[in-house]
């Protein structure tokens, strides 16, 4: 069975929940219910389905090229001249090609594939999906097996699974794009037992992940300053007006800061540092209402917005600036910590390009530092 | 190791073993194979040591330059051209091999990149198919496993280790993988296949088989029956316990134990040697009835038939029972020679099968002498040279007492003028065999002289199989007044002299006495030590008749039970059966097998059928059964057939019952898990008609099933927050909790059948009583 460990998809309830005599009418055998249950039984056979693994085809090797050439020219021989000693070979051959399929098939049945969650995941940035693969068989091994969640993606070699055992590893992977990826299939392929075919089989995953949007090198992004002071100071050294802390005179600081008192009293040269009065808040104003995109460069100049948003909104939470979240599809308060940083990301990793809208958008505070981040300005 | 180390390994040794069987087959010098197999030993020790231990040797690449190949190949042309030049106009396999040994040898020597090892392994798999195809025995089904396991692990190790060296897996020593017990699966569902595909393939030639020597070599010349008929011969053959045919008789018939196989008749003496019977006719089969009549039925009922498979002799006789009447062979023509004897055209390669019918007498197929007989002993009155044809003296005359009877003189290659009786050839006959057999005859109709001399023979002369071939150029009359002793070739021999001598006509006959039953057969099988020599005399009385003067210890006899004999059986057993079922395996065996299996499948279902009165279709126009007698016998049979049909159900019915239970037992191999509950409680729920909607979440089916099965209400909840726990939260249910589940599952599946049955009878309550209020 393939268990998805993260984002495990919630049965999709209705906008509108029916009444109850709805559902006491069905249950007295009307078409509607019998739709009910021949949708319910086909999912159940879906699932099973998924749970037993569908085969994904079969793909013939050059060795078995080889192989099945031979065994043509082996017939050949053996049909004109009715050697039958040659038939004991061809059907020997035929008879190996046959257990070789069926082996390869059986080798990639009955596998149960568990996949831990991954983490962060961000866009065009490598990350690894731990998984287990566990081989429900009681008898028969599983060999060189080869796991991957695409068909073509990268893999993992099973040399030797046990009968009832169970395998850890992880893949690397790299999403390119930011958004819900959802990898509905793990997908394993043997050569075994003799390399004539490659068969293929997957499995039901049902994993969904949210990939957030590719991060820039934060010095990149080009912040407003704020306008006004603000009116609280922040821990940190400035220039403000409150004293944030003293300290020895260096050589190089403004002999202006210079507190002459407490320098009388030491007699040593003690420096007054000021307090910064520069507001610890960051806006991120995304206008995303830059109507249908029109072609990849506009795609990607969107994406490249989004980014810059995710970046400086990442850099400026791990500098403890509370951020504020601006597009079309609604505000996120200036907050800190984690699970802001979660909010702000998953908001940008699905938001979308809307419909043009006249309407500026604003921060709440237009004292603090801001980052304009609209596609027409991006244009011009 | 490294890889390329293992796959040298896995090469050299199917290239060891794969023109092993060429030398037997005589397909190959034995002198070639062992240089060869020197060469590839060589490559194997060296692949053994790897590169750590051979200096300057790389491991990886190829340990012959391209200057040495060259020089090599350059070096081997003259011999091919050699070769060809001297073997090629007889045999064109053998110069192909040569080169096949030579190039797998330079691949071998010259491996490197991966292609050149799957060259290499086509040019030993083209030397198994030259193996294969050139053996005729059965030892080969041994080669062919061994290479077939071989090849299984070569490509399974080729596969595992190009599957790791694309993981980036290179020279290190590669992880153990453990595929002993799925090889040895592996190749046994294969040999397990491969018998109904060799079955099944199709067949459009008759089978050709390439015998040993085929590839040139000499055979070495076994005793055993021929044409070619010396007075030593068959003292040579009794100690050859080979089969030589095999018989299945239907009918009753005479016992096989003490039956006679004609083969051959010889009338003319050569001194030494026995010149067979001329052709005298040749006989048409029977378009009608597709057989050879040999005998008119009337004169000797059928009353048996035997199905015969004659193996391949030295030999062109079509062998019979002295009882045949006609034989069913797939030829138009046959020859009868001069003494009732048959011949083919050619001697068979393969197992001859024909079937024959028998009478309930033996008798001669050779036609009356041309010349009318006496009963008076014509008495030779010169002393013929026996033993020197080209120097014999002046014919015999004509005897006195006959006239008109011909004569020739021994050993004489020019015939005489048409016709000639060689029955009464009198060459061989001197004064003292003729004065002999008048001692012996007396006076008396031809019959009593002849038995008179045969009793003779019988009850004064020893039999022993010692070589007694002395006596010079008169070995006969050395047996009869020397030796006293000999075996059954010169016992006949001299009886035909003395009847000869006396003027009844008398040939030579060869073939088989006796057959012998084996266990494992199941069948009848005479025997190469079965042949036998004995006599056909003319009498006016009876015709051509048999008589046999070897004392009967001297005749063939079975042997006694012993272990070797059994063995010995077994092994014939299997030779008999690949012969027949494997090398001699044509279109028509096929045709037999399915028309076998549809004769069973038609027996089955007759069977099957007879007990009810649902007769198909196909056997309705069959006549029907007779109607029970009432007697106890009958109301048995009668019984016995029910209990039989009864037992043919049960076993159809154990049948069904098995492939349910195992279909149910491939079901439960699911392993169970609160999901799975979870499912099934879902299609309880709408089994019972309560018809929970698909949209309906875990959480909501516990209220809707809270409300709508109350009494299921808290198992249900139990079931869905287990599937919550295990779906969402990750908690894998232990074996105990799966086990409440289930439980829990049966009692809400209980519950939920109980709801339906209750609203199924309410429904039909209702509906009465909407009837009842309509009314």
């Amino acid at each position: 069975m393939a268990r998805p460990a993260l984002a495990p998809t919630p049965p999709i309830a209705p906008k509108t929940a029916p009444a109850e005599g709805d559902v006491g009418a069905r249950s007295g055998g009307d078409a509607g219910g019998a739709r009910s249950t021949l949708r319910e039984r086909f999912e159940s056979l879906q699932e099973r389905r998924g749970r037993r693994g569908i085969p994904e085809g079969i793909r013939i090797t050059k060795v078995g090229l080889w192989f099945v050439l031979l065994t043509v020219v082996v017939a050949a021989a053996a049909t004109n001249t009715g050697n039958n000693a040659l038939y004991l070979v061809l059907a020997c051959m035929l008879a190996l090609l046959l257990v070789s399929g069926v082996v390869s098939r059986l080798n990639l049945q009955r596998l149960t594939v568990t996949v831990d969650s991954p983490g962060d995941l961000f866009a065009r940035r490598p990350f690894h999906l731990p998984f287990t693969i566990t081989n429900d068989s009681r008898r028969w091994s599983r060999w060189l097996l080869l796991f991957s969640v695409a068909v073509k993606g990268p893999a993992r070699l099973v040399p030797h699974l046990p009968a009832g055992k169970s395998a850890r590893g992880h893949l690397e992977l790299l999403l390119p794009k930011r958004g819900r990826h959802r990898i509905e299939f793990a997908h394993f392929s043997s050569l075994f037992p003799i390399g004539l075919f490659r068969k293929g089989m997957r499995y039901r995953l049902g994993l969904e992940l949210l990939v957030f949007p590719e991060l820039f090198a934060a010095g990149a992004i080009e912040i407003q300053p704020s306008g006004l002071a603000g009116d609280e100071s922040a821990n940190r050294a400035g220039w403000g007006h409150e004293l944030h802390a003293l300290r020895s005179y260096r050589a190089g600081d403004d002999p202006r800061a210079i507190h002459w008192k407490k320098s009388a009293q030491t007699g040593a040269l003690v420096f007054m540092e000021r307090a910064s009065e520069e507001s610890r808040r960051l806006s991120i104003v995304f206008d995303n209402a830059t109507g249908r995109l029109a072609d990849a460069a506009a795609e990607n100049r969107f994406e490249h917005l989004v980014s810059e948003a995710a970046t400086a909104a990442v850099d400026h939470l791990a500098r403890g600036f509370e951020v504020e979240l601006i597009s079309r599809e609604g505000t996120l308060a200036y907050g800190t910590g984690g699970r802001h940083r979660q909010a702000i990301l998953e908001q940008l990793a699905v938001i979308g390009p809307r419909p043009r809208q006249r309407a500026e958008l604003a921060s709440a505070d237009p004292a603090t530092r801001s980052l304009r981040l609209s596609f027409k300005a991006d244009r011009a | 190791m490294t890889y390329a180390r293992e796959k040298r390994l896995l090469l050299g040794f199917a290239a060891l073993l794969a023109p092993l069987p060429l030398p037997l087959n005589q397909m190959l010098e034995w002198s070639v194979l062992l240089l060869y197999e020197i060469a590839v030993v060589l490559f194997l020790v060296r692949a053994a040591r790897g590169a750590d231990a051979v200096a300057g040797a790389d491991d990886s690449g190829r340990w012959l330059s391209n200057r040495a190949l060259n020089l090599l190949g350059l070096g081997y042309l003259p011999v091919l051209v050699l070769d060809i030049a001297a073997n090629g106009r007889i045999q064109t396999l053998r110069p192909v091999l040569h080169l096949a040994l030579f190039g797998v040898l330079a691949k071998l020597w010259s491996l490197r990149e991966e292609k050149q090892k799957w060259q290499t392994w086509m040019g030993i798999f083209f030397l198994f198919l030259a193996a294969m195809a050139t053996s005729v025995h059965p030892s080969v089904v041994l080669y062919l496993v061994v290479f077939l396991g071989l090849t299984v692990v070569l490509m399974l190790r080729f596969v595992y280790l190009h599957v790791l060296a694309s993981f980036g897996h290179r020279d290190a020593s590669p992880p153990e993988l453990p595929v002993r017990r799925f090889l040895a699966g592996a190749i046994l569902a294969t040999l397990v296949l491969a018998v109904p595909l060799f079955a099944l393939l199709p067949r459009i030639r008759s089978p050709y088989i390439m015998a040993a020597g085929g590839g040139g070599g000499q055979l070495e010349a076994r005793a055993g029956f021929s044409d070619a008929m010396s007075l030593d011969l068959i003292g040579r053959i009794r100690d050859n316990r080979e089969i030589a045919m095999r018989l299945n008789f239907t009918g009753a018939t005479a016992p096989p134990g003490a039956m006679r196989f004609k083969a051959a008749t010889y009338d003319i003496w050569e001194g030494r040697t026995w010149r067979r019977s001329e052709r005298a006719r040749t006989l048409r089969r029977n378009p009608k009835e597709d057989v050879f009549h040999l005998a008119p039925s009337a004169t000797n009922p059928r009353s048996a038939s035997v199905q015969i498979f004659l193996e391949p002799l030295r030999s062109n006789s079509l062998i019979l029972p002295m009882e045949s009447v006609s034989v069913g062979l797939d030829l138009a023509a046959i020859d009868l020679d001069r003494g009732g004897a048959i011949f083919l055209k050619g001697m068979p390669g393969a197992v001859l099968e024909y079937r024959v019918e028998l009478g309930a007498t033996e008798i001669s197929l050779a036609p009356p002498p041309l010349a009318p007989l006496s009963s008076a002993p014509p008495l030779p009155t010169s002393n013929v040279p026996a033993g020197s044809p080209t120097t014999s003296a002046a014919p015999a005359g004509p005897a006195p007492s006959a006239p008109g009877l011909p004569s020739r003189v021994a050993g004489s290659l020019v015939a005489p003028d048409p016709p000639v009786e060689n029955a009464l050839d009198l060459a061989g006959v001197t004064p003292r065999i003729a004065e002999l057999a008048a001692g012996w005859a007396g006076a008396g109709t031809p019959l009593e002289r002849a038995r008179r001399i045969e009793r003779h023979l019988l009850f004064e002369y020893g039999y022993t199989l010692e070589f007694i071939g002395r006596g010079g150029n008169q070995p006969i009359e050395n047996f009869l007044f020397v030796a006293k002793r000999g075996h059954c070739e010169y016992f006949a021999s001299a009886m035909v002299l003395l009847l000869r001598s006396q003027g009844i006509p008398a040939r030579l006959v060869t073939g088989f006495y006796g057959a012998e039953y084996t266990a494992w057969e199941r069948s009848w099988v005479v025997r190469q030590s079965n042949a036998h020599a004995w006599v056909e005399g003319y009498v006016p009385e009876k015709g051509w008749i048999v008589f046999d003067p070897t004392p009967p210890v001297g005749r063939p006899s079975s042997e006694p039970a012993s272990l070797l004999g059994t063995a010995r059986e077994a092994w014939e057993f299997v030779l008999f059966r690949w012969d027949r079922y494997v090398i001699s395996f044509d279109f028509y065996d096929q045709v037999g097998i399915f028309f076998r299996v549809r004769s069973y499948l038609d027996q089955f279902m007759r069977q099957l059928f007879a007990a009810t009165d649902r007769t198909p279709k196909r056997l309705a126009s069959e006549p029907a059964p007779a109607a029970p007698t009432g007697t106890g016998a009958d109301a048995s049979s009668a019984a016995t057939g029910r209990w039989r049909n009864r037992w043919l159900w049960a076993v159809v019915a154990a049948f069904v019952v098995a492939a349910i239970g195992a279909a149910l037992v491939l079901r439960r191999r699911e392993p169970w898990s609160a999901t799975r509950v979870y499912v099934r409680l879902r299609a309880a729920l709408a089994g019972s008609g309560l018809m929970p909607p698909a949209w309906l979440g875990p959480l909501a089916l516990a209220e809707f099933a809270e409300r709508r099965l109350p009494e299921a209400g808290p198992a249900t909840a139990r079931l869905i927050a287990g599937y919550l726990r295990e779906s969402f939260a990750g908690e894998a249910s232990s074996a105990d909790g799966i086990e409440s589940l289930r439980e829990d599952l049966a009692e809400v599946e209980r519950l939920a059948n109980r709801a339906l049955a209750e609203s199924r009878r309410a429904n039909r309550r209702g509906g009465r009583q909407k009837r009842k209020t309509i009314r």
